[in-house]
């Protein structure tokens, strides 16, 4: 699993993948940042937070979209299924490499921290909140891109796949505030991925949010190992 | 070392491997040959576990690649149709990356050192795969199959694309490592198995049609035996003396191509080899052989009868 990690860090910075997801991920942020906070006076880090959201449904698909549609593209997946490494190691080195992506990216939006700490008023509890929340979210939604990623041979389509489910994810945020049904309105605000973190924005610990990214994050995962099983086996 | 018994891979409806069963011992280089789409890759493909068949059992080195697939795995080297590169790597990363995959327990540089003398990649062992030429390229996904040193080697094609001296090199070097490996090869370049290997297994359609050395393949699709003889003297003399010889069936002039002698087809029994006695018979009458050539048929020719017939056996032509 190690093995795979590195060569998927590596990978991420020999090709541009790596480098354009940080760098363009960066960049977006500050522009929210002026916009939600600076140009309002704010000093509430959960608007920055809220407003980042939307970056991530176009943004992850780039880490995630070759991971698995490449190397069964060229076939180096051979030297993966016949070495005895097991499903869930290879599932799992790529996963935390693209993980370790999204969180590195994390780091230098520090600085806005800063910012608001000497300009304002910093909320510690809100801040590490909003941290765990993302990553907890960025852990599901990179699940749910490598599950994309194992569906096709193709990066594009993997990459618009996970677009377009992300986005419609995004969106069911939306409608579950149109829903008249009781009932409806629950099951759709359950399976919202986004709408579950603003239970983090607003200065509490969710377990039950933090139980369902985990558990998203983890059946996304299983379902890709069984993706690449089942192929072995059709 | 290769346990494989009543094998069988369906693609939906469509039979890639039939029932198929062997078992190659160790030190053996076998030779897989047949048609494209007759199952070869597929069969290689399930040996290594990368796929899974549909029923059956394959065991390597008396472990079973279904309850132990880690066990198995650590016991073959593959190198596929397709060498498995990862073109951004240079060679030496990449065969980093293979040695910890692999969970190579060798001393790391002595080992890849080793490993790239043996294939010769040393030269363009800093450079880029992406830069590599086809011939590079295949030695250095013959270099992965070799990390940890495994007892089995299987080599899908492992000469296609290379040029007439780069396939002679790889050959040389399968042989050389068959002298301490069991060696699966499969091709359909019929030099190569003559060359290569000590034992020839032809499947067609999923299913084993030969199976043998290739002299032995050659009695078995051949039938009768065909001598082309040479003979110094007369034509009526000479066609008297060789009718005379035992086990011989039919004696048929083919004329003269050179003064004073006349060429025979000799056809004998399948079994029985006629040349001492047919020399014997003609040196007691003073007739000198000129020339005399088997014509037996070459392993192209047994390909193509054994592969056309479905294996039903037959007279030859």
């Amino acid at each position: 699993m190690i093995a795979i990690y590195k060569r998927e860090m590596r990978s991420f910075f020999t090709s541009a993948g790596g480098y354009v997801y940080i760098s363009v991920y960066l960049l977006l942020c500050a522009v929210i940042f002026k916009v939600y906070l600076l140009d309002n006076g704010y000093s509430n880090i959960s608007y920055f937070f809220g407003g980042t959201l939307i970056l991530y449904m176009f943004l992850v698909p780039i880490l995630t979209m070759r991971l698995f549609s490449e190397e069964k593209k060229t076939k180096t997946d051979q030297i993966l299924l016949t070495s005895p490494v097991s499903v869930t190691g290879i599932v799992a080195g790529k996963f935390f490499a693209a993980f370790s992506v999204f969180a590195a990216a994390l780091i230098p939006t520090g600085v806005f921290m800063a910012f608001v700490a000497a300009y304002g008023t910093l909320q510690t509890g809100l801040m590490i909140g909003n941290y765990i929340g993302i990553l907890l979210l960025g852990a599901a939604i990179i699940a749910i891109g490598c599950f994309l990623s194992a569906v096709t041979e193709s990066q594009i389509v993997a990459a618009v796949l996970s677009f377009a489910v992300l986005m419609s994810l995004y969106f069911l945020d939306n409608l579950a505030g149109t829903v008249n049904s009781g009932i409806l309105k629950k099951i759709v605000s359950f399976i919202s991925v986004y709408d579950r973190y603003t239970d983090f924005t607003s200065g509490l610990f969710p377990l039950s949010s933090v139980v369902y990214y985990v558990s998203v994050t983890v059946i996304f995962l299983f379902l890709t190992g069984r993706l690449i099983e089942k192929r072995r086996w059709s | 070392m290769i346990e494989v018994s009543h094998l069988t891979k369906k693609y939906g409806d469509k039979l890639a491997v039939d029932d198929l069963s062997f078992t190659v011992g160790e030190g053996e280089i076998l030779g897989f040959l047949g048609p494209n789409g007759a199952g070869k890759s597929t069969t290689m493909n399930i040996l290594t576990g990368y796929l899974s068949a549909t029923d059956g059992r394959v065991k390597i080195g008396g472990v079973d690649v279904l309850d132990d697939p880690s066990g198995a795995k650590r016991q073959i080297g593959f190198l596929p149709e397709i060498p498995p590169l990862y073109v951004d790597m240079t060679v030496k990363e990449y065969l980093d990356f293979v040695y910890d995959v692999k969970k190579t327990t060798f001393p790391r540089r002595p080992h890849i050192r080793e490993i790239c003398e043996l294939v010769r990649i040393e030269d363009v062992y800093r450079r880029p795969i992406r830069n590599l030429s086809k011939g590079y390229r295949q030695r250095v996904g013959l270099a992965q199959a070799l990390m940890g040193n495994p007892p089995v080697l299987i080599l899908d094609e492992p000469t296609v694309g290379l040029d007439p001296r780069q396939i002679i090199e790889i050959r040389n070097l399968i042989k050389k490592l068959g002298k301490n490996h069991t060696v699966i090869l499969s091709t359909h370049i019929l030099q190569e198995v003559q060359s290569v290997c000590n034992r020839i297994l032809i499947i067609n359609k999923g299913k084993i049609v030969a199976d043998g050395d290739a002299e032995q393949l050659s009695y078995k699709a051949a039938g009768n035996r065909k001598l082309i003889v040479r003979v110094g003297g007369s034509k009526v003399d000479a066609a008297k003396v060789l009718r005379s010889v035992p086990d011989v069936i039919l004696v048929e002039s083919m004329g003269s191509k050179e003064k004073g002698t006349t060429d025979f087809l000799v056809e004998s029994g399948p079994v029985v080899d006629i040349r001492k006695p047919l020399f014997s018979a003609l040196a007691a009458k003073n007739m000198p052989i000129m020339g005399l050539k088997s014509m037996d048929m070459s392993l192209e020719d047994v390909f193509i009868k054994l592969v056309t017939e479905g294996g039903q056996g037959g007279q030859a032509e």
